[in-house]
C-alpha cells in the first residue's frame, strides 16, 4: 500500500512519459460498480441486471452494424435497384429495413445504460 | 476519553552507538565483499595484460559501463549505466532479482567486443570504490546529524508520556455512533463494489498487479473499511455488510489477484513454485489478507478458520488450500526465520509498513484462537523496528534490501511515517504514538482549521492511480492516523480539507471523491469510519462479549434498508434505519434471539423467536427510523 510512495512517484513519471511519447490516454476507469441489490428476507431475488463491463463496446458495435444494415438496404433499394416496393410486400420490406434500426436502437440503449450512473456534482 | 485499563508510557528514541545496526551491517559487509571480489576479477585482465577486449570486459565488471568508457565509447558508457539504473528500478518495482546482474554482465561482455580505441582504465576502476566511499562518508555525516537531532528530541520526549490504550469497556471508548447520510453514501460506494459477482471487477482500478494500484490493495482497503464501519457503527448488523466483506476476502483467492506471485517468485528467487503462502516472503499477501480475515472473524463468524476455507486456485488442477491459521503460521514462521525479524514483500525488499499487517494478523489470530504467535516474536520485531528500521532522529525507514542491506532517505518521508503509525498502533502502540508525535513536531501544520500537508511531490501523489496532483491521499492517510492515535483536531482538519475541496461524484446513492483513485476513496472510508484506537481495539481486544452473544440484524434488503446504527447490549437490539431507495414496506430477519421468547418491537407487533432464535419483523420505512427489539 503506502509503503513505497516514492516508487509510485517514479511509476507516475514513467506513465506520464509513456503516454506523452505514445500520444495515448490512460484507459478510462469506471468510477462506480453497478448498483447492487439484495432482496428482503423471504422475497424473491430481484437482482438488478448487471451490465457486462464491455456493454458500451457491444452497444457501439450494434449501433454501427444496425445503421450499416439500414443504409445498405436503402442504397440497395433506391440506388442499385435490388428490389422495389412493388416486388415485395410492405410488411416484409419494413421488417427488412427496420431490423437495422432496431439493432441500432438496442445498441444505443446499452450504451446509455452503461453511462447512466455517472453524475458529478460539486460539494 | 481514557479508560481505567489505559496506561501511560514514556517512549524515548533509542541511542545508536554505531552508524549501522548489526544485521544491516552484516548484509552490507557481505555485499561489499562480493563487490570487492568482482572489482578484483574485473581488474585482473588489465593487470595481466590479456588484451584490450578482456580488459574492457573486466572493467565492465568493475563498473557498469566501465568497459565502454575504457574502449572510448562515452555515449555507450552512459547508456550502459542508465540501463543498469533502470534495471535496479525494475528490480525494486517488481522483484526480478536477476535483472541488474544480467544487465551488468551483459554490458560488460558487449564492451569486450567494442574496445577499438582503448584509453585509461583508471576512471572505470576508481569510480566504483569512490562512489562507495562517498556513500559511506555521507551516511556517517547524516547519521551524526540524526543522532544530534535524536538527542534533542529525547529532551522533549522525557517530558511526554503517551497513552497506551487498554481493553475498552462496553460503555467506555466503544460508543457505537450513527452513520450520517453522508457516511452512508460513501459506504454505499464500497458496498456496491463488494457486492458485485465474485468474478466481476467493475469500478476497480486496473493498471498493474505488482505495485500500489494492484487489485489486491483495493480489496484490502475495501474490506478494512467495511469492517471498521461495522465495528464503530453497526456491530449488530451482519446481513449484506458481512457478505460484502466475505466477497472482498474471497476475491483475493482468485488467480488474477494473487497470481503475480508466481511471476515474482520466478524472476525474483528463480523458483517456479507458485504457492502464495508456503514461502519465505510475500507478506504483502499473507499479512494483508490475514488482517481482512481477522477483522471479519472478530465481528462475524469463523468460517475462514476452517481447513481449506482460503484456497488460492491457480486452475482446475492446481490450488493451495489455506485458512486463517495457515496464514498466521506462515507469517510467524517467516519472522522467526528472517535475520531482520521483518521479512520481504517482493523478493528481497522488506517494507516496514507491510510487516505491520503481519503483526496485526498474528495478534488477531492469537486473540481469536488462543495461539501465541505474536507474543513469541514481539521482542524481536520491536527490537528490529527500533534498530534496523529506525533512523536516530526517530524516522521509520520504509524499506531495506535484505540482500544488500541498503535503504535510502527517500524512503523515510512523512507519508511512510503516517501509514506506518496507523497500522502499527494495534501491535506496537508506543512506537506508533512516538512516530505521530514526531510528525506533529515536524511535518503537520494546521492553517485556519484546515490541514496543510508538506509541499513535496510525494505528498501530491495518489498511489492508487500513480497520478501526481492534489494532496488528497496525504490528507486521507493523515485523517486515518490522527483519528486512530486520538488527535481528533487534526483528523477533522484533514477530513474538512478533503470534503470541502474535492469534487464529489454520485451514482445511485453512492458517493466518492471524483478525482481520487478507488484505493484512496476506500482508505478515506476507513478514516471516516475510524475512531480513537479503533484499529487497536478491533485487532487486539475484539468485539465485547455482549456483541458476540446478543441479537443481530441478520438480513435486510439493499439498498432499500440502510443501517445507520445497530448495537446490542447482549439482550436488546437497537437499530437506526434509513430508506435507501424511497419509502418501502420491508422485512428484517433477526438472529441470536432467545429461542421461543417474545420480543417487543417499537411501533410494531411483537415477534416470537423460533426455536433457532430467529424472527422476522415487518416494518414501514419512509424516513429515518429508530427500532428497538427487546424482551417482553
Amino acid at each position: 500500500m503506502g509503503c513505497c510512495l516514492a516508487l509510485s512517484l517514479m511509476v507516475s513519471f514513467v506513465r506520464r512519459g509513456w503516454f506523452s511519447v505514445t500520444r495515448r490516454q490512460p484507459a478510462e476507469v469506471t468510477a462506480f460498480a453497478p448498483p447492487a441489490r439484495r432482496p428482503a428476507p423471504g422475497a424473491a431475488a430481484l437482482a438488478a441486471p448487471v451490465l457486462p463491463a464491455c456493454g458500451s463496446r457491444v452497444g457501439s458495435v450494434l449501433v454501427f452494424t444496425g445503421i450499416a444494415w439500414l443504409l445498405l438496404g436503402l442504397v440497395g433499394m433506391h440506388v442499385l435497384g435490388w428490389f422495389a416496393w412493388a416486388e415485395t410486400s410492405l410488411l416484409l420490406d419494413v421488417a427488412f429495413h427496420a431490423s437495422g434500426l432496431w439493432v441500432a436502437a438496442f445498441g444505443g440503449i446499452l450504451i446509455g445504460l452503461q453511462q447512466r450512473p455517472m453524475r458529478a456534482v460539486t460539494a | 476519553m481514557s479508560t481505567t485499563t489505559d496506561t501511560r508510557a514514556q517512549v524515548l528514541l533509542p541511542t545508536f552507538d554505531r552508524a549501522l545496526p548489526p544485521v544491516t551491517a552484516r548484509s552490507q559487509r557481505r555485499a561489499l565483499s562480493a563487490y570487492a571480489l568482482l572489482w578484483l576479477v574485473g581488474a585482473l585482465p588489465g593487470l595481466l595484460d590479456l588484451g584490450d577486449s578482456w580488459t574492457a570486459a573486466g572493467l565492465g565488471l568493475a563498473l557498469p559501463g566501465g568497459g565502454f568508457l575504457y574502449g572510448g565509447h562515452q555515449v555507450l558508457a552512459v547508456v550502459a549505466l542508465t540501463c543498469f539504473v533502470v534495471s535496479v528500478f525494475v528490480w525494486w518495482a517488481s522483484g526480478p532479482t536477476v535483472l541488474p546482474p544480467l544487465v551488468w554482465l551483459g554490458t560488460a561482455a558487449l564492451s569486450g567486443f567494442a574496445a577499438d580505441s582503448p584509453g585509461t582504465p583508471v576512471i572505470a576502476l576508481a569510480a566504483g570504490p569512490l562512489l562507495i566511499a562517498t556513500a559511506i562518508v555521507t551516511h556517517r555525516l547524516r547519521h551524526r546529524s540524526q543522532v544530534r537531532a535524536g538527542a534533542r528530541l529525547n529532551e522533549k520526549l522525557r517530558e511526554m508520556d503517551f497513552v497506551i490504550t487498554g481493553s475498552p469497556g462496553l460503555d467506555v471508548r466503544v460508543p457505537v455512533v450513527e452513520h450520517t447520510p453522508d457516511d452512508l453514501a460513501h459506504l454505499r460506494y464500497g458496498l456496491d463494489l463488494a457486492l458485485q459477482p465474485l468474478d466481476s471487477y467493475i469500478g476497480f482500478t486496473k493498471i498493474d498487479q505488482f505495485r500500489e494500484a494492484a487489485t489486491r490493495y483495493q480489496l484490502n482497503a475495501l474490506s478494512y473499511s467495511l469492517s471498521m464501519s461495522q465495528f464503530t457503527r453497526t456491530p449488530a448488523f451482519t446481513g449484506y455488510l458481512a457478505e460484502a466483506q466475505r466477497n472482498a476476502i474471497e476475491k483475493m483467492l482468485q488467480r488474477e489477484v494473487w497470481g503475480y506471485w508466481a511471476l515474482e517468485n520466478a524472476w525474483g528467487n528463480l523458483d517456479l513454485q507458485r504457492d502464495p503462502v508456503d514461502n519465505s516472503e510475500n507478506i504483502m499477501l499473507t499479512g494483508f489478507h490475514g488482517l481482512m480475515v481477522g477483522m471479519y472473524e472478530s465481528l462475524n463468524d469463523d468460517r475462514y478458520s476452517r481447513p481449506g476455507a482460503l484456497t488460492y486456485r491457480w486452475n482446475d488442477r492446481v490450488s493451495y488450500a489455506n485458512d486463517f491459521g495457515t496464514l498466521a503460521n506462515s507469517i510467524h514462521r517467516n519472522v522467526e526465520r528472517s535475520p531482520y525479524a521483518l521479512f520481504p514483500c517482493e523478493p528481497n525488499w522488506i517494507y516496514t509498513v507491510c510487516n505491520t499487517f503481519g503483526m496485526n494478523t498474528m495478534r488477531s489470530h492469537d486473540r481469536l484462537h488462543g495461539t501465541s504467535h505474536f507474543a513469541r516474536v514481539e521482542d524481536r520485531l520491536r527490537h528490529s523496528y527500533e534498530t534496523e528500521f529506525l533512523r536516530p532522529d526517530g524516522r521509520i525507514i520504509g524499506v531495506r534490501s535484505s540482500h544488500l542491506g541498503l535503504s535510502w532517505n527517500l524512503w523515510a518521508g512523512s507519508s511512510i511515517q503516517l501509514t506506518t503509525a496507523y497500522w502499527m498502533h494495534a501491535a506496537l502502540p508506543d512506537i506508533a504514538q512516538r512516530t505521530w508525535w514526531l510528525l506533529r513536531e515536524s511535518a503537520l501544520r494546521e492553517r485556519d482549521g484546515v490541514l496543510v500537508t508538506p509541499t513535496s511531490l510525494a505528498a501530491r501523489l495518489d498511489p492508487g492511480s500513480y497520478k501526481v496532483g492534489a494532496d488528497t491521499y496525504s490528507q486521507i492517510v493523515t485523517m486515518m492516523a490522527a483519528r486512530e492515535i486520538g488527535d481528533e483536531e487534526i483528523a477533522v482538519a484533514a477530513q474538512r480539507a478533503v470534503d470541502e475541496r474535492e469534487e464529489i461524484a454520485e451514482a445511485n446513492g453512492a458517493r466518492r471523491y471524483a478525482d481520487a483513485s478507488g484505493m484512496a476513496n476506500l482508505y478515506a472510508n476507513l478514516g471516516r469510519f475510524g475512531r480513537y484506537s479503533g484499529l487497536r481495539d478491533l485487532v487486539v481486544y475484539g468485539a465485547p462479549e455482549a456483541w458476540r452473544q446478543g441479537p443481530v440484524l441478520a438480513e435486510a434488503a439493499y439498498p432499500d434498508v440502510l443501517v445507520a446504527k445497530a448495537v446490542t447490549d447482549g439482550y436488546a437490539l437497537d437499530l437506526v434505519l434509513l430508506p435507501g431507495d424511497g419509502p418501502v414496506r420491508t422485512t428484517l430477519r433477526l438472529e441470536r434471539l432467545l429461542p421461543s421468547r417474545e420480543y417487543a418491537v417499537t411501533g410494531h407487533d411483537s415477534v416470537v423467536a423460533s426455536e433457532q432464535g430467529e424472527g422476522l419483523v415487518e416494518i414501514e420505512l419512509g424516513a429515518r427510523r429508530e427500532v428497538r427489539i427487546y424482551l417482553t
